[in-house]
């Protein structure tokens, strides 16, 4: 098995932030990088934008048969992973 | 009531956002409700920048009120860009698998969920769409 990988998420995921994001996650799947851990401990604020960046890094982790764990959701977020369904279409732990 | 007038330009979301804050300072807003009027300002602020004008831009006007028992925010956002009723477009399916979902529609299922009432009306050229929250 291959190692994990975490990456920390900013304090707010938005439409002023998301390219940063969208970059940063795109440079660590660029290197081959498929078994991912996202850590929002810090995230008090995700918006559409940033929902789209989720769905997207994990449809591509999928294709490469590795695995996406978000962790440390606060709950801003959580309510916001439940309002959209992705609260079913992600792996979250604590 | 208060009224703002910004340029439809997405990086300005930022400015409403602020510009809502502010009136809600001392209202005693608790903070996850402040959270969820910001996401509402961003998905309409962003929506409306990225369509109502292409290619020219234009603005986007804002009014916001605290209702007289102090309990609940009105937003309105005017924009004389193209016709466009938020409450028509279809709910994404929120029941299917990632590799399923679609990437669009996600914004404003979210701020018509967390909202607690929204209207459209399309009036005098203009888009007019209010959003109520309550705390």
């Amino acid at each position: 098995m291959s190692e994990v990988l975490t990456y920390k998420a900013d304090e707010r995921v938005d439409t002023r932030t998301v390219e940063k994001f969208s970059q940063e996650l795109k440079d660590i799947l660029d290197k081959g990088q498929y078994d991912l851990e996202i850590d929002m401990s810090d995230t008090v604020y995700i918006s559409s934008v940033g929902l789209r960046v989720l769905l997207s890094t994990q449809k591509e982790i999928d294709k490469h048969g590795g695995s996406m764990v978000i962790k440390k959701t606060g709950p801003a977020v959580k309510k916001v992973f439940e309002v959209t369904g992705f609260i079913r279409l992600f792996r979250i732990e604590d | 009531m208060i009224e703002k007038k910004f340029e439809a330009v997405a990086s300005n979301f930022e400015m409403a956002q602020a510009f809502v804050n502010e009136l809600l300072e001392d209202s005693g807003c608790p903070d996850e409700v402040k959270l969820d009027i910001d996401l509402a300002i961003e998905e309409i602020f962003v929506n409306i920048s990225d369509y109502a004008y292409t290619p020219e831009v234009g603005d986007v006007e804002m009014k916001a009120s605290i209702s007289d028992d102090g309990m609940r925010l009105t937003l309105i956002f005017v924009d004389s860009g193209t016709p466009f009723d938020p409450l028509k477009e279809p709910d994404p399916d929120i029941t299917l698998s990632a590799s399923e979902r679609q990437i669009g529609g996600l914004g404003i299922f979210l701020v018509k969920e967390t909202m607690d009432d929204m209207f459209y009306e399309y009036k005098d050229g203009k888009n007019q769409l209010t959003l109520v929250k309550g705390w």
